[in-house]
Order: C-alpha cells, then structure tokens, then sequence
C-alpha cells in the first residue's frame, strides 16, 4: 500500500499555541480503515487538533496529511469533499430543516446523495419539514451526522457526537459509524468523553493531555498490555517501579496500573479497561 | 464560486423564516409617495447583517469554514445578498411607481398625484439610492466580518448617521446632474471592490485565529 493510501492522517510534529494553551509536538496516524478515538479531558486539545486537521487554524509548525494530501496544499479546498464533520457546539442554522439543508448541501457538496441522505432521515426517524430548532439534542445530532455523510466522504471528523445522548440514541448512532467503516477505504477521527462508547468501535485510542499526546497505541495492544494491581503498601516495594505507569493510594493499600510485561508473571493483575487506562495515565502517564 | 447557490438559499430561508415582518414592511415603504421607497432599499442592505448575527450566534462560521466553500465565496456570498435584495427593492419602487401611474387614473379618472408619479426623476433618484446603500454595505461588512455581527451593528448604525451627514453638504454642491450617478456608481464600484478584498482578510483572520 502507498503511503498515499496508508494513511487517512498522518500528523507530525504539530504544535500549536494560544493564550495559555498549547498543543505540543503532536504526532499520529490514523490508517485507512481505522477508527481513532481521541480522548482528553475539556481544554486538552481535541477541536484544537481537528480545526489544524482541517486547516481553519494556523499551526506554528508541524505537518498534516490528509488523504495523502498536505492540507496546506491547494488540492485541500476541493479535497474536503471526502471529508465529513461533526463540531460539538457548532453546526447547522435552527432555522432550518432537514429539507432545506438538503437543497443548500446539495448545492456545497460535489458528491451530495440526495436519495441517501434522505433513507438516513428515514432511519433516524427525523421530520423532514420541521425546523431544527424543534428538534431534541438526539436529534440534532442525528441530523449533523446524516449531512456529514450524505455526500459519502472517506473520514468522518467527529467532536464529541455521542455526548448529551441517551444510551440508546448513542447505540444507534455507534452502528452508523461501525457500518460506515466496513468499507475499508473509509476511516474516523472520533473524540469522545464517553470511554466506554471509544472502547466499543475505535480501533486505536489516542489519549491528549494539556496539550500533549500521552499515547496514540491500537486499542487492543493497551488493554492487553496493560494491567491493574492491587496490593497492600508494604508488598508493593517490590513491584519494579519502571513497570508502574501511575498509582492510587487507598486506605487498604495501593491500586496501580502496570505495563503487563514488566512485571513478574507471579504477581495477581486485574484485567484493566480502557477508562482506568486512560484515568490512571491522566495522573501519572509521562509523554509520547 | 462552488457552493454560492447554496449559502444563498439558506440566507433566503433565514430571510423567509424570521424576516416576514421586516419585509412586509419595507413592501409598504415601497408603495409609499415621494422618497420614502429609498427606506426599503437602505433597510435591505441591512439584513445580510442580520444573518451573519443569527448565523454568529449559531457557530455556523465555524462549520462552514470546514465545508468545501472558500473563505472568498463565503464572504462575497453577503455582498451579493445584499446587491440582490437592494436591487429587488429598487425595481419594486419603480414598477409601483408605473403602476400607479397606469391604475391611477382608471381608479380616480383624474391625472396621478405628483408624489405617486411615475418619472425619469424617480428612477434616477432610486438608482443614486442603490448605488448609496451599496457603498454602505461596502463600508459595514468588513467590520462586520471583522468584529462579528453584534457590534458590527452599532458600527452600521454609526456609519449610517456619517453618511446621512457627509451627504448634506454634498448635496448643496453645484455638481452637474449627468455626473452625479457615473461619479456614485464610480465610487460604489469601487467602495465595493476594495470593501470585498478587505473582507476577505479580515474574516480570514478572524477565523484562522479562532
């Protein structure tokens, strides 16, 4: 596979400043095919990285490919016709409805799907002629992910589509997403605060932390890499502590997360999710 | 310009959402007897102003900075509204005003009033008025992409108030009549070329640094 095809996005060295923030020397690939969930906590980043993905914000320096394209090339402008996205907070006029985003979409898109976007109407369950402001937050947000895919982009950008939504809402919203990568040539950048919703679908996590990328792994190499234990404070002297990425102290003992294969096999280690992962890196983790 | 089709339409859809009112009214200005039309049209090149607010408000600018659209076809996109609406009033004022000069007399028998007429007078006078209202756009939308469109209003309304003052004393200057609209059209041509240009950088800027 050539590089051009390799990669959905391939960011390198990027850094960012603003005010007090900064976003440090950032480094990922998301592979074609992929889902990467971004996790972070408010303020780390996230919508930082998918405006610079974009090329709506400046960068200080840096470089981003998206689908094998410099995005500061001039091809970038006709190429975010294959791209699809999702902005927690900001999005279609209320004004509107589903019907009417349709004709002005049509006009914007090169590969608009009228008959599609209209069968995802059909399955969100969304009214055609009422105003968006009618509309529930489910169902807002049902409607940013049917307009970011009806012009059938090759990545879906999506900041935080998942928060503020029932479960069962976020099920189905999680398929779409799962159905829209069974064609390999198609991938997503998806952040999330909701762990659990990234573990389910995302192929690779990549954790963002004040500004830094504490790690960009496949998510099933962390979770099988990884390990809790839980001991009490005098046994846990002889736990290597280059094995110990960051550790709790409680009233019965200490609860640390390890790299699986640095300590010994005979230590007793709980299965680790990717929320304590996450949750424990966050208090101790160091940088890529 | 890819995609100017489309955010003209949902300017028309804002406009026939929440402007009904605004735009009955500024009908009426339109059917009104001597200079009053030229409020509709002064009226008319304020409401790109109100959807850029409305769309502020929304965040729009931010997600439409990520559709295929470039930040050139986003900002003209308020220019030409604004050329459309102003030039849709202007025509309504002149076809009331004929027809007001034809149904007149089959309605009263008698000759139409002076203030209703239908003259080469009132079509010049309106056309002076586009050509001014349009020079005003091209002062406003700059700091209206430049500011945002809350305060950029305040800056409209200031920049109304100079114009109506720098145009007093001009009035009382012997130009000649057949120069008077080439020299306003010379000058909102210009206005406007310069105003899109300066626009352009500005909102770039204002979105890049966001």
């Amino acid at each position: 596979m050539s590089e051009t095809n390799a990669n959905a996005i391939k960011v390198g060295h990027l850094t960012k400043s603003y005010g007090n923030f900064t976003l440090r020397d950032v480094n990922l690939c998301l592979p074609t095919g992929s889902i990467m969930g971004l996790v972070g906590e408010n303020g780390a980043g996230k919508t930082t990285l998918f405006k610079l993905i974009m090329n709506v914000l400046e960068r200080d320096e840096g470089k981003i490919c998206v689908l094998g394209h410099d995005n500061l090339s001039p091809e970038f402008g006709d190429l975010r016709n294959d791209i699809g996205v999702v902005l927690s907070g900001a999005g279609l006029p209320e004004y509107l409805s589903p019907r009417q985003v349709n004709g002005i979409l049509r006009q914007t898109f090169r590969g608009w799907n009228e008959a599609y976007f209209r069968q995802l109407m059909a399955d969100f369950k969304l009214p055609e002629n009422k105003t968006i402001k009618e509309f529930s937050t489910g169902m807002k947000m049902k409607l940013a992910i049917a307009a970011a895919l009806a012009h059938n982009p090759r990545l879906l950008l999506l900041d935080e589509p998942t928060s503020g939504l029932d479960p069962m809402t976020r099920e189905d919203i999680l398929a779409v997403f799962n159905d829209f990568t069974r064609n390999p040539a198609n991938s997503i950048l998806i952040s999330s605060h909701i762990v659990s919703d990234l573990e389910k679908i995302c192929d690779y996590i990549a954790f963002l932390h004040e500004g830094r990328l504490l790690f960009c792994e496949e998510k099933d190499r962390l979770l099988e890499d990884y390990a809790l234990i839980k001991m009490p404070a005098a046994d846990f002297a002889v736990v290597p502590p280059g094995a110990v990425v960051s550790l709790r102290r409680e009233a019965y003992g200490v609860e640390a997360l390890v790299k699986k294969h640095d300590i010994n096999p005979s230590f007793v280690t709980e299965h680790t999710t990717l929320e304590d992962i996450i949750l424990f890196w966050s208090k101790g983790g160091g940088a890529q | 310009m890819n995609g100017m089709k489309g955010l003209l339409l949902k300017d028309f859809y804002f406009l026939q959402r929440h402007m009904r009112v605004y735009l009955l009214l500024m009908l009426v200005f339109v059917l009104l007897p001597g200079a009053m039309p030229l409020m509709a049209v002064i009226y008319s090149v304020m409401l790109p102003i109100t959807v850029l607010a409305y769309d502020d408000n929304a965040k729009w600018p931010e997600l439409a900075a990520m559709l295929p659209l470039s930040t050139r076809t986003l900002v003209f996109s308020k220019y030409l509204l604004g050329y459309l609406l102003s030039a849709c009033f202007v025509l309504l004022a002149v076809l009331a005003r004929a027809a007001y000069q034809v149904g007149w007399p089959l309605v009263t028998g008698g000759p139409v009033d002076n203030d209703f007429a239908f003259s080469g007078d009132f079509v010049s006078f309106m056309l002076l008025i586009w050509l001014g209202s349009l020079a005003l756009l091209a002062l406003n939308l700059p700091l209206m992409f430049r500011l945002g469109a809350e305060k950029g209003r305040l800056a409209f309304v200031l920049t109304l108030g100079v114009l109506f003052g720098i145009s007093i004393p001009l009035s009382s200057l012997p130009i000649p009549t057949g120069a008077l609209l080439p020299g306003v059209l010379l000058v909102a041509v210009a206005l406007n070329a310069a105003s899109y240009l300066i626009s352009v950088r500005l909102y770039d800027k204002r979105l890049r640094a966001a």
